[in-house]
């Protein structure tokens, strides 16, 4: 959503995007007013939309493009591990960050139960590699979108903007899917790769929530409501888990588990040959995932990559000082102020002393005497501080300021304030801002807290 | 030699402006770099808006009528360029505030130059060794990304302020104590060694949601995040009894050269937004521990929406830095009347439940210390050009580092009796390495 409220579909702008080069070409020709008229803004809106788009879809972008590049890399090294162990792990970090944006996107960032549907949903999608079960996959997430309103309604009857959100998600699901299915061969495979990461990611929130319980629950109905094996298989392994803590072995179990599965949908589509070399690939890659999540099992929540994080140099020794950038960040010195030094080193018996416990007045504690010590008070300080008085603005603090106003804004004041009671100060603030636009808050803290007592109180709420 | 941290024993007193320690005699004055904007309670977020820069001109206000200034040099900060402010953030994301400029933002945004000009500011007066400790209450805005406004900040000086300590100093500690999570700075520092990031805050249907206990860093920067998840009603004993002995450890595990300690002061009891009971003087602890290590220490603001008890925090934490007890009773001032109905320094703590066992405390202790255990000893940064007599031989280096600490102290750029600051370290190293053993 933009600024002003206006949407902005998601899916139209990733077209363009993509059909103008991608993130990269479209900076670089600077084409962001063009995109933006291309999907229905003004073109005035190209840079929030560039925003918009690096903070939902470049991730997606990368975890699309990665794939050509990886393969080819991974068809000249086939069976180097090395190799392959980077690509899962930097496949991670994108679909961690891509995810995670996701959620960001739809606010759900309190819940924990909302992610675990839609991994549930990125789940789902897994399973439907070719293009039958992609169908089928659809009345699926319709199910599950049910489901998740059925058991939301059930156990947070509260939330219901949640729900929203989650059809929503859905639905953008849904529209992501559409556009691999008009796109080739090729990429449907590079998305499963993406997807499967996802897989991993889902077994890792089932994981977690093991450790939350309750969450867990749910995911047992997800069982009961789907009938797909790699569920039952990795919640009884990930189940296995939290009794025994014998990971490795669940993780090897789980792999060959996923392992077959992924033998049995790349058949249905792909030659032997190919598949054969996919699932080297794909074993190597789950065997170099699994330990990673299982072991260690450490929340990737934190977006990472150069636009999350600072560039932070690495350490070549000292280096000489430069000066002449540095110095202006030194900003003016205000004090010590140089004709005050001598008269300030005399008095530090005053350095941290609060008031006086007794004073001279007749009624002590009385209006008038808080009065005449504030204004006791900031004479000395006048006199001590000399100009730095005024460069620090102390002229512009306090009972003062009532000093500048004109008499009939005084009047119009003391009106205003007659006529409203400490009761509906509220309505006081805006009926003061209407009549007086220039003056700013300070004003009327400074003139209400030292003309009527009755108000602080209502100023210190607000 | 006992084989506590150093900062652990003779510090029973929670009124002393020092930590009594026969290595580092704290009570050592510090020289106080301040930094104040005159204008910045002029900005305003709007009616109703929760951040009131007011309070930092009422902070000043009371620092003055205390007459702290004349043991500090307050400067006003050189406001940051969008340049400065590309250091951290992205072009795209500084292109768009400048473009987006409604009067709130337009207020904001120059609020947040002056912000970032106290902390790049402070920064440098730490390198060039003019300082002990630089303040800047009007910095401290830690919600900040790269490429994203969050919580009322729209430009992270912090981050801007490190990336400035980083120029001189191999390795920075970042700690704060804001009822918030520290999100924006552990964010961007999350994949590195060079800066730790440390955050004491409320977790759990919270802002801005971060802030997991296994949240702990990334590749390089694996472990050199450290959250400290709590609940609501902390109380300053239990914030003491975390506090002070994990950022002991991490002070003798990661052995900063400067450190940066956001004081978010909505961690006070009585807070608007916050949901922690701290008195003043619990809050001020935190600062204080920090002080009494004596190594370069930038202090900055953050939250807090009950102003008049962020007045009292900041200047009560000013006083602090000077070494300076002031009186409870406040002397009289422009804004005497805020400060009703007892008009004192010092607020009581709440009447609420502290819903943090001292079991689940334990717990929070005893994973994080387990986390900081597994921090390579004062990380490895490449440098080439050490002098010689620092190089410690190979196997003394895996026991433990016993790299003088602080380079530039040591160095150049400090010319006034850089003797006082090394007693503290070699008790530090004197007391670790025993301690390393167990």
């Amino acid at each position: 959503m933009l600024g002003d409220g206006r949407p902005v579909d998601l899916h139209k702008l990733y077209c363009v995007v993509s059909e103008k080069g991608g993130y990269d070409s479209v900076t670089v020709i600077k084409a962001w007013p063009m995109v933006a008229e291309a999907i229905g803004l003004g073109s005035s809106l190209g840079c929030p939309l560039k925003l918009i788009y690096a903070k939902y879809l470049d991730a997606l972008e990368h975890c699309l493009q990665r794939f050509p590049a990886k393969k080819v890399v991974e068809d000249a090294h086939q069976g180097s591990v090395e190799n392959l162990g980077l690509s899962p792990n930097d496949l991670e970090m994108d679909a961690g960050g891509f995810l995670k944006k996701i959620l960001k996107m739809k606010k759900e960032s309190v819940a924990d139960t909302m992610p675990l549907c839609s991994k549930r949903d990125h789940f789902l999608t897994a399973a439907s590699e070719n293009e039958q079960m992609l169908l089928s996959s659809n009345v699926e997430c319709d199910k599950l979108a049910d489901f998740g309103k059925n058991s939301e309604t059930r156990v947070f009857s509260s939330l219901k903007r949640k729900r929203d959100a989650l059809v929503g998600m859905l639905s953008w699901e849904r529209l992501i899917q559409e556009v691999l299915k008009g796109a080739d061969n090729l990429i449907n495979e590079q998305y499963s790769h993406a997807l499967q990461a996802r897989k991993a990611l889902f077994l890792k929130k089932i994981r977690r929530a093991d450790i939350d319980r309750s969450p867990f629950q749910k995911a047992e109905k997800m069982n009961s409501s789907i009938n797909g094996d790699v569920v039952c298989s990795s919640l009884q392994s990930s189940r296995c888990n939290q009794h025994s803590h014998s990971l490795e072995k669940t993780c090897n179990s789980c792999c060959s588990k996923m392992f077959i599965d992924g033998v049995q949908e790349k058949d249905e589509n792909h030659t032997a040959v190919r598949s054969e070399a996919l699932h080297e690939k794909r074993k190597l890659r789950i065997f170099v995932l699994f330990p990673d999540y299982l072991t260690d099992c450490i929340p990737n929540r934190i977006p990472l990559g150069p636009s999350f994080q600072a560039k932070v140099p690495t350490w070549l020794g000292e280096q000489p000082v430069d000066d002449s950038d540095d110095l202006k960040w030194l900003g003016s010195c205000i004090w010590p102020y140089q004709d005050h030094e001598k008269s300030s080193s005399t008095k530090h018996d005053a350095i941290g002393k609060g008031r006086e416990e007794h004073c001279g007045c007749r009624n002590p504690g009385s209006l008038k005497c808080v009065r005449f010590h504030v204004a006791e008070k900031r004479l000395q300080l006048k006199r001590e501080l000399g100009p730095v008085f005024y460069a620090w603005r102390f002229q512009c603090m306090g009972e003062e300021v009532a000093l500048s106003w004109k008499e009939e804004e005084e009047r119009k004041f003391e009106e205003t304030v007659r006529l409203n009671t400490p009761s509906n100060s509220r309505n006081l603030w805006k009926q003061l801002h209407l009549l007086f636009p220039s003056k700013e808050t300070e004003v009327w803290l400074a003139i209400i807290s030292t003309s009527s007592s009755l108000h602080v109180e209502a100023i210190k709420t607000e | 030699m006992p084989a506590s941290p150093p900062a652990l024993h003779g510090d029973s007193s929670l009124g002393g402006s020092s930590l009594p320690s026969p290595a580092a005699p704290d009570a050592r004055k510090r020289r106080v770099s301040y930094f104040y904007e005159p204008s910045i309670g002029d900005y305003y977020y709007g009616q109703g808006h929760p951040m009131k820069p007011h309070r930092i001109r009422m902070a000043h206000n009371l620092v003055v009528h205390y007459s702290l200034h004349r043991l500090m040099e307050v400067s006003r900060p050189f406001p940051a360029s969008a340049a400065d402010i590309r250091r951290f953030h992205s072009d795209d994301y500084v292109d768009f505030l400048a473009s987006v400029t409604p009067q709130v933002l337009a207020a904001s945004a120059s609020a947040a130059n002056a912000s970032a000009g106290g902390s790049i500011g402070a920064a440098v007066k730490l390198n060039r060794g003019d300082a002990d400790i630089a303040i800047n209450w009007a910095g401290g805005l830690h919600h900040a990304k790269k490429c994203e406004a969050s919580g009322f900040c729209y430009v992270n000086d912090i981050v801007l302020g490190i990336l400035e300590l980083l120029k001189f100093h191999r390795r920075v500690l970042y700690v704060d104590i804001d009822v918030h999570h520290g999100d924006g700075v552990e964010e961007a520092f999350y994949t590195t060694d060079r800066v730790m990031t440390v955050s004491f805050h409320k977790y759990g249907d919270f802002f801005p949601g971060t802030g997991h206990i296994k949240d702990v860093g990334f590749g390089a920067g694996k472990y050199y995040a450290l959250n400290v998840p709590l609940n609501d009603g902390m109380d300053d004993e239990s914030f003491r009894g975390l506090f002070r002995p994990l950022i002991s450890k991490v002070m003798e595990v990661y052995q900063p050269d400067a450190v940066v300690l956001q004081c978010g002061a909505d961690s006070l009891a009585g807070d608007r937004l916050g949901c922690f009971n701290l008195s003043v003087r619990g809050h001020a602890d935190c600062l204080r521990f920090l002080r009494s290590f004596n190594v370069p220490l930038m202090v900055l603001g953050g939250g807090g929406y009950t102003i008049r008890n962020v007045a009292r925090c900041w200047c009560y934490e000013t006083a602090v830095a000077v070494g300076v007890e002031p009186d409870n009773k406040l002397p009289y001032s422009e804004y005497y009347e805020y400060f009703g109905p007892d008009y004192v320094l010092h607020i009581e703590p709440k009447n609420i439940e502290n819903k943090n066992s001292p079991s689940d405390l334990e717990k929070i202790r005893n994973v994080l210390l387990e986390h900081i255990s597994r921090l390579q000893h004062a990380p490895s940064v490449p440098f080439q050009e050490r002098p010689p007599k620092t190089e410690s031989p190979e196997e003394e280096d895996e026991e433990m580092d016993q790299r003088p600490p602080c380079q530039l102290w040591n160095g150049e750029g400090y010319d006034s009796d850089p003797e006082v600051l090394t007693p503290h370290y070699d008790a530090v190293e004197n007391h670790s390495a025993p301690n390393h053993e167990n």
